[in-house]
């Protein structure tokens, strides 16, 4: 009788849980699945579409734009490693330091970018960096730094570089917010204990505090790995990848590929492609992240 | 008991006459629905979009309803930027509008996408809307020999745009006719502080309507891009290098020289519009459609006394198109989608009586009467144009009076826009100083024979 009802409950169970699945296979997997098909097709948009194999992806490993996106990627990524991770955890510990006036304040100031959608952001900056009304050109003048002058998003050495601060000054709030989250669960007796120890200031920050918020980190460099790997929206309201793909990555240039060159099959490949550099980045990453945490058995 | 019994046949009745209502009020709306015709209409600029043209269709449209009272005009239109997106994923979906804008860029897709029919079909029953539209206008919608849409506009493809009143004040005389002329006079105006030309090609394409339409009909003998058409196969020599590569040395000594905005890469068109604007830049280069934007949005002191003078745009030192030589183009046109066209009856009409107004001589009359002259259907000689702005007036006089026009070709002969893309990153590197105009030739073949493969 007993076995009846629970046999009862668990179909309910599996009937409920059968919803957010069939969800899951619609919405993700199916479409993956479908892009993965697309990717082998020559496939631009009308009712005619060849399978042609993997000629898409022989000619994405020859293509120098997409080298060039990757290569933008990876650099994104290592810029906004060392402003979110590095730069946010050394904010995260000063705005922690309870001899700081107006904690509340900065931290209130520092995340608010995280508030604001990235659209809004790339404009405002785009009037910061433009020469018309150039905003940060004019800051420097005034300040007699007219040496320090730069086309900051139409030289094409220093585009992507400019797009990173803009990112790292959209997204640092919230690893701020985890970080200082982290610290104030720190127990008092451990920072009391480390300080009759004599372990104050820097010491404390580095054998104290960092290794008890290895996880966070690994959290925040996770985060900050797939965002820089997604970015688009930057890129599209300020340079639409140029000055002369400069500053183009790979988002924006299967975007560009499909809704431009209307050349859906290819765009797919690099969208597939795309997913298989970012899982094997963070794989990576949360590989040696791991093994550090074993190796100093935290 | 009987109270119970009337009861029943109280709810009866009442069952009965609210089914009766509801037969009734289903026929009704039938017989309504029966005889109004939905038609979905897109074009580039959104219901609250502000321009000329835009004033012109809203005028139009109350005649068109008068005319048709019985069709639900449901409008969906989005600005230029994000309509071919729009288009293209509704093609995707196979749910185009009933009445659409379609440019170069779109065409091939749907075309085979078989979504749209020749434009042929529109003139069957209509052989005096079909006379009235010149033939020329047809290139930048024709694919597989065949055109497949309605001319909208009549337009320039560049022409230059420059403000007397900074002229003068840095000793400058007349705007400049050749390349060498620029870039003779560029330190005086830098010297200033302006820039030369203000130009803004975030989307490399823009480049193509100055460079490869306007310019490089002058520097090659044959229209560059029909030479490239007509002569492209892996083994045939595809465009004149030696006219390329001048036209490519003379845009890279333009760059040197500092004759456009730095940021020329990074902004958009209307970026561009407005450092002119702001007395920023001495010139400016684009279409038809810059007069009318600078007459909506430039201050009356900049507007008065004819202070912004319009000419052709810039031709090398040894041109093989005389001085006064421009392209012309259409841009956009109308087209409808096949399965109207397919259902036939009162809705083909209806949509087929939009399109015309859109684009026969009512629409030049109307659109005289709103400020510009950018119409498929010429303006009749002896039109008085007074009332028009100076801009519009110059601009007008200088398209009717030109002794060589070049048809708009780069549209219809390349409908991969990658490769049209590439033409223009090769033009921004140049520009840049970032590549040699010798690198830039043997980038542009490489891309050309990556499209014929």
């Amino acid at each position: 009788m007993n076995g009846g009802i629970f046999t009862t409950k668990k179909r309910y169970i599996y009937l409920w849980l059968l919803i957010p699945v069939l969800f899951y296979i619609i919405f993700l997997i199916a479409p993956i699945i479908l892009s993965a098909f697309y990717s082998l097709t020559n496939w631009k948009g009308g009712k005619g579409m060849r399978f042609t194999g993997i000629t898409n992806y022989v000619k994405l490993s020859k293509d120098r734009d997409f080298l060039l996106s990757v290569q933008n990627n990876i650099w994104l990524m290592l810029l906004c490693l060392g402003g979110n991770t590095l730069l946010g955890y050394l904010l995260a510990l000063l705005l922690s330091a309870k001899y700081l006036s107006l904690r509340k304040l900065y931290r209130f100031v520092l995340f608010l970018p995280v508030i604001l959608s990235g659209v809004v952001v790339g404009y405002l900056w785009k009037m910061i960096y433009n020469e018309v009304p150039g905003l940060l050109n004019s800051l420097l003048n005034m300040m007699g730094l007219s040496g320090w002058t730069h086309l900051w998003l139409g030289d094409s050495k220093i585009a992507m570089t400019s797009i990173c601060v803009i990112r790292i000054w959209k997204v640092i709030g919230m690893h701020l917010v985890v970080y200082l989250a982290s610290l104030q669960n720190i127990s008092t007796d451990v920072m009391e204990a480390s300080e009759i120890d004599g372990a104050t200031g820097i010491k404390r920050a580095w054998y104290v505090i960092t290794p008890m918020m290895s996880g966070t980190l690994r959290v925040s460099l996770l985060l900050t790995i797939t965002d820089s790997l997604k970015i688009f929206d930057i890129i599209y309201t300020t340079t639409k990848g140029g000055p002369a793909n400069a500053s183009s990555v790979m988002s924006f240039l299967t975007y560009r590929t499909a809704f431009e060159f209307f050349n859906f099959g290819y765009a797919n490949a690099m969208a597939i492609a795309s997913v298989l550099i970012g899982t094997a980045i963070v794989a990576v990453v949360n590989f040696v992240a791991h093994k550090g945490e074993n190796q100093y058995g935290i | 008991m009987r109270h119970q019994e009337r009861k029943v046949s109280m709810k009866r009745i009442s069952a009965l006459l609210l089914g009766l209502l509801m037969m009734v009020t289903t026929l009704g709306v039938q017989a309504i629905a029966a005889e109004s015709i939905d038609i979905n209409y897109m074009c580039i600029w959104a219901p609250d979009f502000v321009s000329p043209p835009q004033t012109a269709r809203k005028v139009l449209l109350e005649e068109y309803k008068k005319a048709w009272p019985n069709v639900n005009y449901i409008d969906n239109s989005v600005n230029n930027e994000d309509y071919i997106q729009k288009i293209t994923q509704l093609s995707i979906s196979d749910d185009l509008p009933d009445l659409f804008m379609v440019n170069g860029a779109l065409l091939s897709m749907l075309v085979d996408a078989e979504q749209i029919v020749p434009v042929s079909e529109y003139y069957k029953n209509r052989p005096e809307w079909q006379a009235m539209i010149p033939e020329e206008l047809y290139n930048d919608f024709t694919y597989k020999g065949v055109a497949w849409c309605v001319p909208y506009q009549r337009q320039a493809s560049t022409f230059l745009y420059w403000n007397k009143s900074i002229f003068k004040e840095c000793g400058v005389e007349a705007p400049p006719k050749t390349v060498s002329e620029l870039i003779e006079m560029a330190p005086k105006f830098l010297e200033k502080g302006y820039y030369p030309i203000g130009y803004g090609s975030v989307i490399p394409q823009q480049y193509n309507n100055c460079v490869l339409n306007t310019m490089m009909p002058c520097y090659v003998d044959d229209s560059f891009v029909v030479e490239m058409f007509d002569n492209r196969g892996p083994d045939k020599t595809f465009l004149d290098k030696e006219g390329v590569l001048r036209a490519y040395q003379d845009l890279y000594a333009m760059g040197a020289a500092k004759c456009f905005n730095p940021d020329i890469c990074t902004i958009t068109e209307n970026e561009a519009y407005m450092l002119f604007a702001q007395g920023k830049s001495a010139m400016t280069g684009y279409g038809g459609w810059a007069g009318e934007w600078m007459v909506l949005n430039c201050d009356e002191a900049m507007l008065a006394d004819g202070n912004i003078g319009v000419t052709y745009w810039l031709q090398p030192d040894e041109s093989t198109r005389p001085a006064d030589h421009y392209t012309v183009m259409a841009g956009w046109g109308w087209a409808t989608n096949k399965k109207v066209v397919e259902e036939g009856g009162e809705k083909l009409e209806a949509v087929l009586d939009l399109m015309q107004i859109y684009t026969d001589n009512r629409y030049t009359q109307v659109a005289i009467q709103n400020g510009f002259t950018r119409v498929p259907v010429p303006v009749p000689e002896g039109t008085d144009l007074s009332g028009l702005h100076q801009i519009v007036q110059d601009y007008t006089a200088l398209t009717d009076s030109a002794s060589s026009v070049t048809r708009d070709t780069w549209y219809n002969v390349f409908k991969s826009s990658d490769f049209v893309t590439k033409v223009g990153m090769i033009t921004q590197k140049l520009i840049l100083n970032e590549i040699t105009p010798e690198q830039g030739v043997q980038d542009l073949e490489t891309a050309y024979q990556e499209l014929v493969e």
